[in-house]
């Protein structure tokens, strides 16, 4: 059955607090997951309180700045710092985003970092997104066409048709919208989430690629895309505004087109 | 058309479109179906068999039920895939949701056309 509880090593224990603010009046408290592989202890939060003043006005600077000050130890992905990379996605204020794009000013109480959930803990805020990863390629990600491309050229696309692909190649691979969703935090070995089958989307809408009918019989069965019981989670939380739910839906109809036709 | 075709059993598509399918006849099949009854609520037992006796109640109230156990059908099956992870298990869950469905079917329906046909 699902499990609807934490393991018992799973559980979260209270941390240590770190109260690094002094008298400032803007001061903030992060509290953040951690959980070290190799101590075998339970996971717990630990409690960092800084002055605003002394850091910049993102989620992403704060944990910098408490990494660089106060605790080496934390450990979390981050590349770009200005949400095109995708790395530093994890679970804020209740919420999968990206913690270089959003601001602690929106926050109103203690800011609360947690890992994307239902995700396998490498260490801290780190997840393993080895599946995730395996199901983006499993859905054959790049143009597949019969028809040799012009020469000298590349392969041109119209205006109507490359307006098709708006709102799906702006997707960065964060895993927030996956990792969101309850489908796939129950069947996460066999649905491939909404990421990826965004992503599938993205190739089969594209007017240059033509293995649409391959790409469509490799989404066939209950499991895959069919999972997707259209509970929106993706597209409320994605950090760049995409609509996953809206992707898969027409996945689903020109599933439907392809058989009834 | 492939998808009334005896190969798209284990289709995820099927499954799908005909689950949309039966919800949507559900719509009116249910209103009318809710109304009907509370209508006869003040009928007696003689009312209420010649009412079930017209050809298009008893029709109606055939399709009703093989609509409401179809749709039950795939609406198990999904949250069973989604809740249950062990395959034997499984199946084991998706042949006792077939059987009961199939036996609701049979039940409703012969009570349908008993009724309809041999009670006066």
């Amino acid at each position: 059955m699902a499990q609807f509880r934490l393991p018992k090593n799973s559980k979260i224990a209270k941390g240590k607090v770190f109260d690094y603010a002094g008298n400032s009046k803007n001061k903030k408290t992060f509290k953040v997951y951690r959980w070290d592989p190799d101590s075998g202890a339970n996971p717990r939060t630990d409690s960092y309180v800084i002055d605003l003043e002394k850091c910049g006005p993102m989620v992403l600077d704060a944990i910098i700045y408490i990494k660089n000050e106060i605790d080496p130890s934390l450990t979390f992905r981050r590349s770009c710092r200005e949400g095109i990379c995708g790395s530093c996605a994890m679970n804020i204020d209740g919420t999968n985003t990206l913690a270089c794009t959003k601001s602690i000013k929106s926050i109103k109480r203690d800011v609360k970092i947690y890992p994307l959930p239902h995700m396998q803990v490498r260490k801290d805020l780190v997840p393993d997104l080895n599946n995730f990863y395996e199901q983006y390629s499993s859905v054959q990600p790049w143009l597949q066409s019969n028809t040799p491309p012009p020469k000298n050229k590349e392969r041109l696309q119209s205006k109507e048709d490359r307006e098709k692909i708006d709102g799906l190649y702006e997707c960065i691979l964060c895993a927030c919208c996956s990792t969101s969703c309850p489908s796939y935090w129950w069947n996460s070995d066999k649905y491939l989430g909404p990421a990826t089958l965004l992503q599938s989307y993205r190739w089969l809408v594209d007017s240059r690629d033509e293995a649409t009918n391959e790409r469509l019989d490799a989404l066939e069965g209950p499991f895959k895309l069919f999972r997707c019981h259209t509970i929106m989670n993706c597209a409320k939380t994605c950090p760049k505004g995409l609509n996953p739910a809206k992707a898969i839906a027409e996945i689903k109809k020109m599933m439907v087109a392809r058989e009834t036709a | 058309m492939k998808i009334f075709g005896p190969n798209s059993k284990l289709s995820g598509t099927h499954h799908w479109w005909w689950q949309r399918l039966s919800a949507i006849c559900l719509v009116p099949l249910s209103l009318w179906f809710v109304f009907s009854i509370l209508s006869q609520l003040n009928s007696n037992y003689a009312d209420v068999i010649q009412w079930i006796s017209s050809a298009p109640v008893t029709l109606l109230l055939i399709l009703f039920f093989c609509a409401v156990f179809y749709h039950a059908k795939l609406g198990l099956e999904v949250i069973a895939e989604d809740y249950v992870h062990n395959p034997p298990v499984l199946t084991l869950i998706k042949i006792l949701i077939k059987s009961i469905v199939i036996l609701g079917v049979l039940v409703s329906v012969t009570a349908i056309i008993k009724i309809s046909f041999f009670t006066s």
